[in-house]
């Protein structure tokens, strides 16, 4: 057996990297802490109203859709330019024939200082049509869009109007702001 | 349930692809706690709701997606820490008011909230609390509420150990400096 005295005496010990130097900070720490418990409390002094847990229940979010990301992916701001150019294009046509109908039907009428040839609408003037289309884009049921997808995985899935704008802004933002808006559909 | 075997309980049935059951206990265990932790950052109830439902809503979405890379506990936490700073942050934006000043209202608010029943010793804290930078803010109430360990706090808000220490010494000295002069 060996002696104590042939057993080198070197510390075999380690200390976390740093530990003394940043002994003195976690001292004050500590001492700090203690100096707001002691005169504070850790106590929690928020409420929430009456039942609110109990009424806090996964079925509220039951009718929510769960993440597959297919229609999300195929719901690009490229659609929403695509749909307001094809919109405006219509409106556009539409415009356009019903002057070449009011023109034929009002050869004679005099054309006044005041008054303006539809015809010459130009496109500066569409943006006081903007009102009128997006009212349009809104009123267009978004389930619809799906059928300018190319994906039948997800024809079967029922979504929700509020489901499917939903998933698009929670993919395509990180603005609350718009998650906030959805949320009072 | 208590919290470890709800874990246990929760990875099993992910494992399992039983989605739904996964997420009722998760509501069911997580709700208060994660409750607390938004409410501690947004201040007021009505925003503190909206904030929880928005993070269950991820939770929901993205559960089947969970690759259990990490504890179920810190994903939640993270998420709503998430959450909480994107509410926040546009609460700013769309404030009237300088952005600099959303905490300081916030500060006037709690003492006609209704569901603040704080002393005057704890309003000072919360108002101490508010002073702080908003990283600072959080790391003080996980650590000194909430007593989460480092480690976790670490995976939580994606920062390293000694930052958090770091950033908790500033704000204990910060809060303790605060409380003195008032």
């Amino acid at each position: 057996m060996k002696s104590l005295n042939n057993i080198n005496k070197e510390n075999t010990f380690r200390v976390p990297e740093k530990y003394f130097e940043d002994f003195n900070k976690e001292i004050k720490t500590k001492i700090s802490e203690e100096y707001l418990k002691q005169n504070i409390g850790k106590e929690n002094p928020f409420i929430v109203p009456e039942d609110y847990f109990e009424n806090f229940s996964p079925e509220i979010f039951r009718n929510k859709k769960r993440a597959k990301g297919k229609v999300i992916k195929l719901l690009k701001p490229w659609f929403s330019a695509a749909a307001g150019i094809i919109v405006i294009f219509a409106l556009w046509q539409f415009l356009l024939t019903n002057t070449d109908i009011y023109k034929a039907n009002n050869k004679n009428i005099p054309k006044t200082e005041n008054s303006q040839n539809l015809a010459e609408i130009n496109n500066n003037d569409l943006q006081y049509l903007e009102p009128e289309i997006d009212a349009y884009i809104n009123e267009v049921d978004i389930n619809n869009i799906y059928e300018y997808t190319n994906d039948d995985s997800d024809k079967n899935t029922e979504y929700t109007d509020n489901d499917a704008v939903y998933e698009y802004f929670i993919d395509y933002t990180d603005d609350y702001e718009y998650t906030e808006i959805i949320a009072e559909l | 349930m208590n919290a470890a075997i709800s874990e246990n309980k929760i990875s099993e049935f992910l494992t399992e692809n039983k989605i739904s059951e996964a997420f009722d206990l998760i509501v069911n265990q997580y709700k208060k706690q994660l409750y607390w932790h938004i409410r501690k950052i947004v201040i007021l109830h009505e925003d503190t709701d909206d904030v929880l439902q928005n993070t269950f809503i991820k939770v929901w979405r993205y559960l089947e997606n969970f690759k259990q890379d990490s504890k179920i506990y810190t994903w939640l936490y993270r998420i709503a820490t998430n959450e909480a700073i994107t509410f926040i942050n546009n609460k700013k934006k769309k404030s009237e008011e300088p952005i600099e000043n959303y905490e300081y209202y916030l500060s006037n608010t709690l003492e006609s909230d209704e569901y603040f029943e704080g002393n005057e010793a704890q309003l000072i804290l919360q108002k101490a609390i508010l002073t702080l930078p908003e990283k600072q803010r959080i790391v003080f109430n996980m650590k000194y509420f909430d007593e989460i360990k480092y480690e976790d706090m670490s995976e939580i808000l994606e920062t390293s150990t000694g930052a958090l220490k770091a950033s908790y010494h500033h704000a204990v000295k910060k809060i303790e400096s605060f409380i003195k002069r008032h």
